[in-house]
């Protein structure tokens, strides 16, 4: 069943171009065994992420693979926890992001008009204000969790979505096909869904870029402490907590967390470059 | 030329809308948020309620809302008076605090802005030059590699390298306390030079070399990507194939392409200062660095509202200027945008 | 043809770069190799992390301001270094009513503000009614107890209470009572005023959040200071680290990290200074809350507690174990908790909750609070440590929770958190100033706990207004082993320690209990 899905699938990847394949290949590496990681951790993390195990400052062994921290707790095993929070947060406020940038770019693209002036505005201005800063914000309302961190993450990106649809929203509306389709009557949702599918591929690359943008506004809002409490595992917070002790030289608190940060975002952005060339998407000015 | 200024008209009432907006979203943000300016001070200390009382009343927290709203407001538009501080320290003109930490986020800015530009340049024309080459390979993954590369991280990795171990440079802050260089436009490497203190100048520019390299080098990314793409797409359009046609030498080609390549490039890096600004606060906090973004930041934590009012309106302003500029700059370059 | 002409293009436009980078490389290393070592200034440099918040003290209400204002101004009384006892300073003698409401302080003779302006009776009942009605944070320790202050001749100040004080000569001694010069604003904040007022020190120069220059004040009465002081405001502490190390600064102090505080006590051109705190911390508990108005449940939790493992886990050692909430060194401490339950007792913590009704399949829930900056990075340590001791007795289920400090102090006042991490400053150094704000019900709403019991209010009233101290003291006691170790509103973790890191060079840096440093008697060797 696995051999019989795999085909299609490994076919589709194989007809990728150089460099594109590597990168997608690269990508989704890092990405799946990020997920195996934080769908599997009760079995793959050795020791309990929230308890001292071992005296601090223990650099990385072969017993305690990245060290321990400064009160003891084993770093591994914080990592493979801590990626469950980061893809939680990150799926959760992309699909916040999409069910609400989407359809209403769609809508803007397609009717226009006041609706779309009113919209455009209130959107340039989320866009405009610094994301970084409209995240700590809202997640300062809400209160440190990893779903208020979602949601503000969420309302930061629904602009990127919004701008991307409403753009290809106008540039597919002029197409022949889709004024057949109006002239034949057919309901707007028809119309919608049709539009949609000719887009699938743009939004499917802004998507990844804006999911290795989002696990990186996420370690933010966490090194800002504005995410999960301690001592849950998390990245961006265990970043934050190793951050004096990188002076006295016990770098793996720090480091080995930081280093996971930029290595599922750049799995994230490989897959992204490598479809948005695939479909000749290229990001012009 | 009416056109033009009719466009400029009607794309500068934008900025007004916009400021509105956020003003609006922020104040309540602020009014949403439990505790007040009071509390935030007083903390856990026993003051009897009123005193409370007269504390709220001195810092006019005990106004209707919407007096309250409107005040501001109106303050700002009319009178350009940002208002005081609410808290720690206490009844200080806020325009104070903005005119000091607004140039030291533009200074970072710009630096940043300079250093990513020229790495985007370099490897952006190399790598389009080089098209399907490994050098290309190499800088494309680079300019992936630098868009994940989370601030902290790279901040924290040069700091340990650069500062600590190799004592070259500062970590944190703008100047060495205790040195002192007479403000004039609030930019210390300029400031320093116009007093003519070298040793100030050194010492501001140790103090900024790792933050904005920092930042530079993660913007970079973006600049490379761009400057590569548009340069291939010249390069492969109709008139530099009809330039070539006409046997014109391929250096000269190659740098009328380079030039049409860059200039709504450029254009588009003056509309990334507007993100630069906001972006500065993951390297503000990281550094130390005193900048406006570090300065919402802190003042959220004392609710000091007239602080992070007035930061929030001078920011939207700001922002929407260089908009402004931008969009302006699009209609004079493109000839497809209408006016 | 063409790929040639374009390798050369692209070799001499990428050959024209790089040569403009080394250029601008070449010319940044020269200015910043040729930077000159930083030299030792003359007068005593102190680095800080903490800032100065209002250089007026009808409003400043932070520990490093109030010490900035201990140099450059003095009250009646003061402070003898390095001890609890308190001694003339402005004014050389002083009596009591015999019904303890009024306290008469007489002045020295020809004392002077900082620029010669003479300094009288009067100048104290201004800077007074001053800080009365500017109502700043810090006023209540003025209005709370002194109903009226009049200067009848130039040399006498006498001030008339609302009840009998008996610690009132540990609040003369605070800020809010110092005199200030005339040029203060009389009805307003003045925050950044530099004028100062009678004492060892003068500001020369005052730049917010950079640095404060100290010059001894000619017109001291006293013993002049030895030595000039700046200091140095720094952003965070592993900059101040790096500027003791490089010797960018002599004396550094609040605050430095414990970690840090380890690794500089090895070095050999440095010396650390340890002195004992004031400050205490501890856990409130809401005794309106179920289950926590079951005192079996607070008992059993502070009997579950390691302070020796969260001491040297989290703190690094920079701290005491506390039994109570007097600190050691405090007349009137006892060990309450100790006495009562011995130390660390899993045994015990087990059989209470029993008696409770908790059992293994029915756990007690605990929701743990605390504020992950207002007093330091360190606080998420303990947290973390307690969560694990107290599910260690095997039947709590504890969830941390913190919330940033605005917000969680206005939790804490509506009496919405649990069970929560707090920590105390002594306002004045009475034992009063440890229990009355915790315990009596009329002023310990900003605490949240909930905590109303009569008899303690009679006896706390009292002990607030008798003059003898014996009998105060055997009050405070009674309170302490009886009410404090029995009901559990509050369990005492740990009492602070300081550190001040000083280079080998520099003398007469004495460890003050008030945790507030006198500049004057340092000196260079």
């Amino acid at each position: 069943m696995a051999l019989f899905l795999s085909t299609p699938i490994l076919g589709f990847i194989r007809s990728f171009p150089q460099p594109a394949k590597s990168m997608l290949i690269l990508g989704l590496a890092i990405v799946l065994s990020t997920m195996s990681m934080a769908i599997l951790a009760p079995y793959v993390a050795p020791y309990d992420p929230t308890s001292r195990v071992y005296i601090e400052f223990q650099p990385p062994t072969w017993s305690y693979l990245m060290g321990t921290n400064h009160v003891g707790m084993d770093v591994f095993s914080r990592i493979v926890w801590g990626s469950r929070v980061v893809l939680f947060v990150v799926a959760a406020s992309a699909a916040i992001s999409m069910a609400f940038g989407v359809p209403l770019g769609l809508i803007s693209g397609y009717y226009g008009g006041l609706v779309d002036r009113v919209l455009s505005i209130i959107m340039d201005s989320i866009y405009a204000f610094p994301s970084l800063i409209l995240a700590i914000a809202v997640a300062a309302v809400l209160g440190p969790s990893p779903l208020n961190a979602a949601i503000s993450i969420a309302i930061v990106y629904v602009p990127t979505y919004y701008r991307m649809v409403r753009g290809e929203t106008l540039k597919v509306k002029q197409m022949p096909f889709i004024e057949a389709l109006i002239v034949l009557g057919c309901s707007d949702a028809t119309v919608f869904k049709s539009i949609l599918r000719n887009i699938t591929q743009t939004i499917l690359v802004v998507f990844s870029l804006s999911v290795a943008d989002a696990i990186l506004t996420e370690a933010a809002l966490s090194f800002l402490g504005l995410s999960v409490t301690w001592p849950t595992p998390d990245w961006g917070l265990d970043l934050r907590s190793g951050q004096p002790h990188l002076l006295n030289g016990y770098w793996w608190i720090s480091m080995c967390p930081g280093l996971m940060i930029i290595a599922l975002s750049l799995g994230f952005a490989l897959i992204g470059e490598a479809l948005s060339d695939y479909f000749s998407i290229t990001t012009k000015v | 030329m009416a056109g033009l200024s009719r466009y400029i008209v009607i794309r500068a009432s934008l900025i007004v809308p916009t400021i509105l907006i956020l003003y609006t979203f922020v104040f309540i943000l602020l009014r949403v948020l439990p505790g007040d300016p009071i509390l935030a001070v007083v903390g856990t200390r026993y003051i009897p309620p009123a005193q409370l009382e007269e504390m709220r009343r001195m810092a006019g927290l005990d106004k209707p809302i919407l007096v309250q709203y409107f005040d501001y407001l109106l303050g700002v538009i009319l009178r350009g008076d940002f208002g005081k501080t609410l808290a720690s320290p206490v009844g200080k003109p806020v325009s104070e605090y903005l005119w000091e930490r607004l140039p030291a986020t533009i200074e970072l800015t710009i630096a940043s802005f300079i250093v990513a530009s020229l790495i985007g340049f370099i490897t952006g024309v190399g790598g389009a030059l080089r098209r399907g080459s490994r050098l290309d390979t190499l800088i494309r993954i680079y300019s992936i590699l630098t868009y994940t590369l989370f601030i902290p991280v790279l901040g924290m990795g040069l700091q340990y390298l650069l500062g600590l171990k190799l004592k070259l440079f500062y970590i944190s802050g703008r100047l060495s306390p205790g040195i002192h260089v007479p403000k004039v436009t609030g930019l210390l490497l300029l400031d320093s030079l116009l007093a003519g203190d070298l040793s100030a100048f050194t010492d501001a520019l140790r103090h900024i070399v790792l933050p904005s390299l920092t930042l530079g080098i993660v913007l970079s990314g973006a600049y490379t990507r761009l400057i590569r793409n548009n340069l291939i797409e010249v390069l492969n359009s109709d008139f530099i194939r009809a330039y070539r046609a006409r046997g014109i030498p391929d250096h000269r080609v190659t740098m009328y392409a380079i030039k049409n390549a860059f200039i709504p490039v450029v254009t588009y890096m003056g509309l990334q200062i507007a993100m630069l600004l906001g972006g500065a606060i993951l390297t503000e906090t990281t550094f130390s660095w005193p900048g406006l973004g570090r300065f919402i930041y802190e003042r959220i934590e004392y609710r000091d509202y007239s602080s992070i009012q007035g930061a929030v309106i001078l920011f939207a302003f700001i922002v929407g200027l260089m908009n402004l500029v931008v969009d302006i700059m699009y209609a004079l370059i493109d000839p497809r945008v209408k006016y | 043809m063409g790929g040639k002409s374009l390798r050369c293009i692209s070799r001499s436009l990428i050959a024209i770069l790089i040569v403009i980078v080394v250029i601008i490389a070449g010319l940044a290393a020269y200015f910043i190799l040729r930077a000159p070592a930083p030299v030792a200034p003359k007068p005593i440099v102190i680095g800080v992390t903490d800032k100065v918040t209002d250089l007026d003290p009808s409003n400043a209400y932070d520990f490093f301001t109030w010490e900035v204002l201990s140099n450059i101004m003095e009250g009646l009384v003061r402070y003898k270094p390095g001890s609890l006892d308190l001694e003339p300073a402005l004014a050389e003698s002083w009596s009591v009513s015999s019904d303890g409401m009024t306290w008469t302080f007489k002045l020295r003779e020809g004392l002077k503000f900082a620029d010669g302006t003479p300094l009288t009776a009067g100048d104290v009942v201004r800077s007074i009614n001053r800080v009365m009605a500017i109502s700043g944070d810090p006023s209540w320790l003025v209005v709370e107890f002194v109903d009226k202050v009049e200067a009848p001749d130039n040399y006498t100040v006498v001030f008339k209470l609302k009840q009998p004080t008996p610690f009132f000569l540990t609040l003369i001694a605070t800020p809010p009572y110092f005199p200030v010069h005339p040029a203060y604003a009389p009805e307003s904040i003045d925050s950044d005023q530099t004028a100062g007022g009678a004492g060892p020190y003068k500001i020369a120069r005052f730049q917010r959040d950079v640095e404060i220059v100290l010059e001894p004040n000619p017109y001291y009465y006293g013993d002049k200071p030895k030595s000039s002081i700046v200091i140095r405001f720094y952003a965070d502490a592993t900059s101040l680290r790096l500027a003791i190390e490089g010797g960018e600064v002599d004396i550094a102090w609040r605050t430095l990290r414990p970690t840090d505080i380890e690794e500089l006590s090895k070095k050999a051109d440095l010396k650390v200074i340890e002195v004992p705190g004031t400050f205490i911390r501890y856990i409130c508990i809401n005794t309106r809350m179920p289950p926590f108005d079951n005192k079996l449940v607070r008992q059993a939790l502070a009997v579950a507690i390691n302070r020796t493992e969260i001491i040297s886990i989290a703190l690094r050692g920079a701290g005491t174990p506390l039994y109570s909430l007097v600190p050691i060194g405090m007349w009137s401490h006892v060990d309450a908790f100790k006495e009562k339950y011995g130390d660390y007792n899993v045994e015990l913590a087990r059989n209470l909750l029993r008696q409770a009704g908790y059992s293994e399949e029915n756990k007690l829930a605990v929701e743990l609070w605390y504020t992950p900056t207002h007093y330091g990075d360190t606080e998420k340590d303990i947290a973390a440590l307690l969560k694990q001791q107290w599910e260690a007795v095997g039947l709590i289920e504890v969830t941390v929770k913190s919330a940033e400090w605005t917000t969680y102090v206005s939790y804490i006042r509506n009496g919405q958190l649990p069970v929560y991490l707090l920590g105390w400053y002594p306002d004045y150094l009475d034992p009063d100033n440890y229990l009355t704000p915790f315990l009596l019900s009329t002023a310990n709403s900003w605490a949240g706990t909930g905590y109303a019991n009569e008899t303690v209010d009679e006896l706390l009233k009292q002990a607030s207004s008798i003059v003898d101290q014996s009998k105060r003291e055997l009050t405070y006691i009674n309170v302490q082993r009886l009410y404090l170790a029995e009901d559990v509103p509050y369990i005492p973790i740990f009492q602070g320690k300081l550190y001040i890191v000083i280079r080998q060079d520099i003398e007469g840096v004495v460890p003050n209990p008030i945790m507030l440093m006198y500049y004057w008697p340092i000196y260079r060797k």
